[in-house]
């Protein structure tokens, strides 16, 4: 049978019934025996219990007006699955012993304590302050309130208990692992063009008409549709949807520093919402894709450039599957190859100085690699079709520019075109409020690489970050003229 | 109040207590036949065991049982029942509650031994006056409770149903 109870009734317990059941007993018996003692005794017995519960009253009444419970949460806006810290602490000021207190956090059905331990604090007869923390992982959507504590008071003679409520309600919003709005652009500006989009229309070449439109000077005659002109009254020349032939190769990085950021908001996440928008375009424009990844212990799978309808659907679901592996499970995945041969890349020659890498990277030897290097490495010994696609797109971040010029440079001399989306570490790092002067000096860094990185020949560098952050650091910025602009 | 002065209070409510069911066990043998003895162990065994409550009942039986030939050994008795009544008061962390008891056992038993043998009530007019009564000042104290603490406001009577 489920029992409900009003939380502010005091609470008789077994002992009271008994006492005062045994009262009762005497008083019966009084009376059928007709014993005066018996009467009296019971009468005692009910005074005894009526004396204990005035003290109870005014003892319940101290704690109550001299207790102060606090809750707290270390954050207020958390995806699903995310740790937070509760803490629920207690003080009492009272300068001489008090009635023991115990306070229960009321922990709402959403969040999952993560250990066994109870929210829950005791404050004993001499005991003046307390407290507790316990980790809880919020599994649903929503806005949570953690409502006011649950406080019980317990008499000395175990008769009576009370319970009230005291104590902060923290709030916190926990919100879907999903992607919110993204950034991609250069120096806090927002790329306008489409991702991916490239120029395939025009009246030059391509075979499949597409539209018909007024003829401007400088449209070549032989692109003027004759039948339309003399319907329409007006020259007009039709535009024919190009044939493209764009091989491209998503080289994309998932090593350990691609975890960083928020779950569900990682680097990796952005990076992959970009590569999965290029593939999108090359699937609507028949363009050959090909992939080549990249995690700690070397190259996790690559695929030549192809245009069938499964390499659109192998790359879609390998870039979905890309995970930033731990320590264990890295080691022991090994290189997927579609379309080649197996590729195993990884280390280096250790003992190389700094210069004899850069020197090395600009050598064209087929195998050299670079110590520690996997992404360069991986890159230099993929296959020839995905070192010389019309188009590379790198996708990493800024935790090691100088792999990043090596690969982008590498690329360059191999590919057509070459675009790097780039995450900076600053709009990534939980521990940087986006707003410090920290942040902005490690964004204004990056930005530098970034511009580094454009100035080479045929290479396009973007950032791509959460929104709000970037906005957040260049806020900074616009706030303080004496830094000047990034761009 | 530090760990020696709660040492101090245990040791003192565990010596009242224990004076206290010693003066009635030894009063009732004084007073009674052998077989109060067995009753005196029995006395000191519910005490020990159970709760004072309990052992007063136990003694108060046992007292009526007995039939005391003098009026100072039924008052020696009630005075050793008595002292282990305060001394289950001391364990509050409030002086307030010896006193409380100091004060309202007395009352409560002598103003029913003055309705019974001075006012002549009858024992069921006694009875009544006595569970009604205890039921109405508990009652109260609860409801002083409830407001002190906040839990309901003086102009807004709130329900205290207990449903099952």
């Amino acid at each position: 049978m489920r029992s409900t109870q009003y939380p502010g009734v005091m609470r008789l317990t077994r002992r009271f019934w008994l006492t005062t059941g045994v009262a009762l007993c005497l008083a019966l018996g009084g009376w059928i025996l007709g014993s005066t003692a018996l009467f009296v005794a019971a009468a005692g017995l009910l005074g005894w219990v009526l004396a204990m519960q005035a003290v109870f009253v005014r003892s319940a009444t101290q704690v109550e007006r001299s207790l102060s419970v606090e809750q707290s949460l270390d954050r207020s806006n958390v995806t699903t699955g995310t740790e937070t810290t509760f803490r629920l602490s207690a003080a009492i000021d009272s300068a001489n012993s008090h009635l023991p207190v115990t306070i229960r956090a009321n922990v709402p059905v959403a969040a999952e304590r993560a250990s066994a331990t109870e929210p829950l604090v005791t404050l004993a007869r001499t005991q003046s302050e307390s407290s507790i923390t316990v980790p809880l992982t919020w599994e649903t959507v929503g806005q949570h309130t953690v409502v006011e504590a649950t406080v019980s008071v317990r008499d000395a003679a175990g008769l009576f208990v009370q319970e009230f409520d005291a104590g902060s309600t923290p709030s916190v919003t926990v919100e879907a692992p999903s992607l919110g709005p993204v950034h991609i652009g250069q120096s806090g500006e927002r790329l306008l063009r489409g991702v991916g989009e490239h120029e395939s229309r025009g009246s030059q070449g391509g075979l499949s008409a597409e539209e018909i439109r007024k003829y401007v000077p400088g449209d070549a005659m032989k692109y003027v549709d004759w039948k339309a002109t003399a319907r329409l009254d007006e020259p007009h020349v039709r535009e024919y949807e190009a044939e493209s032939n764009r091989q491209t190769v998503l080289v994309v990085d998932h090593r350990s520093p691609m975890a960083d950021g928020p779950a569900g908001r990682t680097k990796l996440d952005h990076l992959r919402a970009v590569a999965s928008a290029i593939r999108q375009r090359t699937d609507a424009d028949r363009d050959p894709i090909g992939y080549l990844t990249v995690g700690d212990s070397g190259v996790t799978g690559t695929m030549s450039p192809t245009a069938r309808p499964e390499a659109y659907e192998s790359c879609h679901h390998h870039l979905t599957d890309l995970a930033v592996p731990d320590a264990e499970s890295d080691t022991q995945s090994p290189a997927t190859t579609r379309g080649g041969g197996p590729v195993t890349v990884t280390g280096g020659d250790p003992t190389l100085t700094a210069m004899e890498r850069v020197l090395l990277s600009y050598q064209d030897h087929e195998r050299t690699l670079l110590p520690d290097e996997q992404l360069y490495n991986g890159f230099r010994s993929a296959r020839h079709e995905i070192r010389n696609a019309d188009l590379v797109v790198i996708c990493s971040d800024d935790t090691d520019p100088g792999e990043l010029r090596e690969t982008a440079g590498l690329a360059r001399r191999n590919a057509t075109e070459v675009v790097v989306f780039l995450t900076p570490s600053a709009a990534f790092d939980d521990g940087l409020l986006a707003a410090t002067d920290d942040a902005y000096e490690r964004y204004r860094r990056f930005d530098q690489f970034r511009r580094e990185l454009c100035e080479m020949d045929s290479v396009t560098a973007y950032e791509v970050a959460p929104r709000d952050r970037i906005e957040s650091i260049i806020s900074r910025a616009a706030s303080d003229p004496s830094r000047g602009e990034t761009a | 109040m530090s760990r020696a002065d709660r040492a101090r209070s245990l040791s003192l409510r565990q010596l009242l207590g224990a004076l206290g069911i010693g003066v009635a066990a030894v009063a009732l043998v004084w007073t009674g036949p052998l077989w109060t003895v067995l009753a005196a162990l029995a006395l000191g065994t519910v005490y020990a065991a159970g709760t004072a409550p309990l052992a007063v009942a136990f003694g108060q039986v046992a007292l009526v049982a007995v039939g005391p030939a003098s009026p100072a050994a039924a008052v020696t008795v009630e005075v050793g029942l008595f002292l282990s009544l305060l001394a289950a008061a001391l364990s509050s962390p409030t002086p307030t509650a010896a006193a409380a008891v100091t004060v309202a056992v007395p009352l409560f038993a002598g103003l029913t031994w003055l309705a019974l043998s001075s006012w002549q009530m009858g024992p069921m007019a006694v009875a009544l006056g006595l569970v009604c009564g205890f039921a109405t000042v508990a009652y109260l104290l609860h409801r002083y409770l409830l407001v002190s603490i906040g839990i309901v406001s003086r102009d807004q009577p709130q329900s205290a149903t207990t449903y099952e």
